[in-house]
């Protein structure tokens, strides 16, 4: 060895024998034959890993070529579903291992055994509140442990960087990091120190060439793996494209089509459906993965969806097909299976394998309460619950059987809900369309109404002069719950009847008799609508004005003006306010819809005093079409503060 | 008062009203960001990172009035001028300012010409400005920097590069997935550009080859089909949909009856009934 070379390699040597470990190990990027251990060192040298079935014969080794200080080795050719003890060293001396160092590999791709994962999101604020939800975690994981750890992003507050992952991360979570493999998506406050590197790419080893089952995606911000019979993938909302036409959406389409697990676990930060810390309504980046990739996912019958971001706990409906605002969920419409999801409550979720329904039904969850509970309204009216509580996911898979637990910070759980594949559904048929009606509405003309129904494609609408022989004088869409009649007799006799139907059929008809009697005064437009949601025109009852049958905070005379359904659970959106960048003035929007009877008149004030409110804008409906009115305030910006209201009246 | 039903001319930045009144320090949440930071503001004035810190919140909002008065400030106040000049260039872009925007990107690369994020804002504003070719040039230097939004730098330069030249953006595509992993997100992009260009045997070539590296076939097959019948091939066409069909009937049935598969096996049909009255 040339003089200088044995110098420096002497140097080098006495560095690494007083070399501490400083990260972890930490175990990355597991496959049920390989899997990555990661460590960090204070000082440069070439590390190394040995292993084997026991802790005391470490018999296979694998070693770096190469001086280092963040050190990582891939373990391969492991049997699946095996412990495997590990010990970890620096140019030959031992920096950790023991018999609290080991890793199980998962089971081969597609077997059916259970395993369980802990998901936590939000989690890294440092507060005494992530130490509560990691102890409360800990109990159950001495009773049975988790298999992996997915984190849901903003891991490490305040921006990311590599020292706060060391404290909000590696000295928070070292047994587990050591025993299992901790997977992650990209959160917010993963890029604040480092926009354009996020130390995140360095902390964390993800697969990018499909080293974990799934299709190839090219970049650690989004990717997939499978495990068992799962495949779980991993999506970035906050700097990839979250465009329809963009890389991370031609991806997911690629991933989805290849999917060959029963279930499809998707997990990113930043949630399609939330009332929480944030608001999936109006926050941009929120709507746009919502409008763009829900609709991808659940054409792929995706079961599962874990979010982050809202420091809470929300959890939807087993649902499809609302990628609108809030205001636009419909029970009727959105929901698949209606219920809790619980075992011990109204049953849990059936995700059919065949039939009508085959691989619908989501459920979204948000998460991102591990680390803090800043709350929110919560009402979003896509979740069955909103918990402003601290905790952390506990899932657990069995063959078709999946459970999902919310366990708070104290170890209790504060809900739980089941999905199972089955393989047949039952033939679903429409009910029979209650509480026929007809509103005479002119001479000649008739509104008949009946209440909606499930599962129904169809409303087919029958009239017969004799009750026995019945035509078919028209139909209703999916939904629909009116029909106009025309032809009527004054004094005359019709039978009516409705049948709604579906691909499978129809179950029972509703029939009605009635005698056409043309209405004495013109029925007004708020009469018509009583009556349709209602069955009746007067101001009482459920029908009052001032009620709210479907308990939704929202009364009838509210749910008139905006459009929404008295009988559905919603909130409408009723004013807005923002910058017009075009006229340059702020302003306020609120959709004013076709009510001729109602006055809409926007008040303004800079206090809360009932005296002090002034009408800066009011809208008679004198135009009979749905409009967005724009009303510009110019002392938004010079006043401290501004309340604004707006007033429905109705005359 | 005016009626507009085009709710996409305003920049948003807030919702329902009350949430104005919202206070309280957290992470993550708009207001309380802006709150937490016009505290700290407050108590710090001179701080230019903070005025650029809360810039950047608005702008993320596209709330371009406030953001501007922030980034003046940080101007003012001097320090990190990269920053600041990026900052400013994706102002002007989202004020459609294009040429300002330019000035400013231009003037922050001198500054920091190895900064990813200025490279990206360069190349929307290129982009913006419709400068196809300069933007080339910028998707290829961001190339040499980029770690780690590979595939979409990729995707993006194809884009550029197809406006110009479909058959250049296509031998550029191929020569790089020569010499990286081919990625089927982009193979798929190189089979759009083939089939734009009609070159039928490189199109069919491909089809093969993404067909032998799909786990799943059915939907692969089904676009293959549809080519085909663009083509009027029908024999060909005919026996990709029933290689289509047999991939469908082959699925175990959590697959086969998901809405995507069942979606391949309407259109399936509906080109094989096509097909069969049209030869």
């Amino acid at each position: 060895m040339p003089p200088l070379r044995a110098f420096l390699y002497s140097m080098l040597m006495l560095t690494a024998a007083d070399a501490a470990l400083v990260r972890g190990p930490y175990l990355q990027m597991a496959n049920p034959h390989a899997i990555s251990v990661r460590w960090r060192t204070d000082d440069f040298g070439v590390g190394q890993v040995r292993y084997g079935l026991t802790s005391v014969n470490l018999d296979q080794t694998i070693s770096e070529t190469t001086f280092k200080k963040d050190h990582e080795l891939r373990l391969t050719g492991l049997t699946p579903a095996t412990k495997y003890f590990y010990a970890v060293d620096l140019e030959g001396v031992e920096l950790a291992g023991g018999s609290d160092h080991f890793f199980t590999t998962p089971p081969a791709v597609g077997s059916t055994g259970a395993f369980r994962f802990w998901a936590l999101g939000d989690a890294g604020t440092r507060y005494p509140a992530q130490t509560m939800v990691r102890n409360a975690f800990g109990g159950e994981h001495a009773v049975k442990p988790a298999d992996f750890v997915m984190m849901l992003g903003d891991n490490a507050y305040y921006a990311g960087s590599d020292s706060e992952y060391q404290t909000a991360v590696f000295n928070i979570y070292p047994t587990y990091l050591r025993q299992l493999c901790f997977w992650s998506c990209l959160g917010n406050h993963e890029v604040i120190s480092n926009a354009t590197a996020p130390p995140y790419f360095d902390i964390f080893t993800f697969p990018t060439n499909g080293e974990c089952g799934g299709v190839a995606s090219g970049t650690e911000h989004y990717f997939s793996f499978d495990y068992a019979n799962v495949h779980f993938i991993s999506l970035d909302f906050m700097q990839s494209s979250r465009l329809a036409s963009g890389a991370q959406a031609a991806w997911l389409q690629e991933d989805l089509q290849n999917v060959q697990a029963p279930w499809t676990i998707v997990f990113f930060h930043h949630p399609p459906y939330t009332h929480g810390s944030h608001n999936s309504d109006w926050e941009s980046d929120l709507v746009q993965l919502r409008e763009n990739f829900m609709p991808i996912l659940e054409n792929a019958g995706v079961d599962l969806v874990l979010s982050g971001h809202s420091h809470c706990y929300e959890r939807s409906w087993f649902m499809r097909g609302h990628y609108g605002v809030s205001s636009t969920f419909n029970a009727g419409t959105h929901v698949v299976q209606a219920g809790d999801g619980r075992e011990d409550g109204t049953g849990i979720y059936q995700k059919y394998l065949a039939g009508p329904n085959a691989g619908k039904g989501t459920v979204y969850v948000v998460a991102g309460s591990a680390g803090q509970a800043t709350g929110g309204a919560l009402d979003h009216p896509a979740m069955y619950e909103g918990l402003n509580t601290l905790g952390s996911l506990v899932v657990d898979v069995a063959d078709d059987r999946m459970d999902v637990r919310f366990l708070n910070s104290t170890g209790t759980y504060d809900d739980h809900f089941t999905m199972q594949k089955t393989e047949n559904g039952p033939l679903v048929l429409p009910g029979k369309p209650e509480h026929l009606g007809v509103l005479p509405t002119g001479l000649t003309t008739g509104l008949l109404r009946w209440d909606d129904v499930a599962a129904e494609t169809i409303y087919d609408i029958e009239s017969s002069a004799d009750g026995m022989t019945f035509t078919v004088v028209g139909s209703a869409g999916v939904n629909e719950t009116q029909f106009t009649l025309g032809n009527l007799v004054n004094g005359g006799v019709v039978s009516l009847r409705v049948t709604a139907r579906n691909s499978n059929g129809s179950n029972a008809s509703a029939v009605l008799t009635y005698t056409h009697s043309s209405p004495p005064n013109p029925v007004t437009p708020i009469e018509t609508w009583r009556f349709i949601h209602f069955a009746i025109v007067t101001d009482s009852g459920d029908a009052a004005n001032q009620a709210d049958p479907d308990h939704d905070g929202v009364n009838n005379l509210l749910e008139y003006a905006f459009g929404s359904n008295p009988r559905h659970p919603s909130k409408p959106v009723a004013l807005e306010w923002g910058y017009d960048e075009e006229e340059g003035w702020y302003a306020y929007t609120f959709d004013r819809h076709a009510r001729t009877d109602i006055t809409y008149s926007l008040e303004v004030s800079e206090t809360l005093e009932a005296v002090a409110w002034t009408t800066l804008f009011t809208s008679t409906g004198i135009e009979n079409t749905q409009q967005l009115i724009t009303v510009p305030d110019t002392a938004i910006g010079v006043t401290t503060r501004r309340f604004a209201r707006l007033r429905i009246t109705n005359p | 008062m005016k009626l507009s039903n085009q709710r996409s001319r305003i920049g948003w930045v807030g919702g329902l009203l009350l949430a104005l009144t919202g206070a309280g320090w957290g992470h993550g949440n708009f207001h309380e960001l802006v709150t937490d930071l016009n505290a700290k503001v407050t108590a710090a004035p001179a701080d230019a990172q903070l005025r650029l810190d809360r810039a950047l919140i608005y702008l993320e909002h596209e709330d371009l009035a406030l953001a501007k008065e922030d980034l003046e400030a940080a101007a003012k106040l001097g320090g990190a001028e990269v920053v600041v000049l990026l900052l400013q260039a994706k102002w002007h872009r989202l004020s459609k300012q294009l040429p300002a925007a330019r000035l400013a990107i231009e003037s922050c690369l001198k500054l920091g010409a190895k900064n990813v994020a200025a490279h990206w804002e360069r190349l929307e504003i290129l982009s913006a400005q419709q400068e196809t070719a300069l933007a080339l040039e910028e998707a290829d230097a961001l190339l040499e920097l980029e770690q780690t939004r590979i595939p979409e730098l990729v995707l993006q330069r194809t884009q550029l590069a197809e406006q110009v030249d479909a058959a250049a953006a296509l031998q550029w595509l191929d020569e790089w997935l020569a010499k990286h992993p081919r990625l089927a997100v982009l193979e798929q992009a190189a089979l759009a550009l083939e089939i734009k260009l009609k070159r039928h045997e490189a199109v069919l070539a491909r089809f093969d080859r993404l067909l032998a590296a799909a786990p799943r076939k059915e939907f692969l097959l089904l676009k293959q089909a549809q080519y085909l019948a663009d083509r009027k091939d029908a024999v060909l066409a005919l026996a990709a949909v029933a290689s289509c069909k047999a991939a469908l009937d082959r699925l175990p049935v959590h697959l086969r009856n998901l809405p995507a598969a069942q979606e391949v096996g309407t259109k399936a049909d509906a080109l094989q009934k096509a097909l069969t009255i049209t030869p």
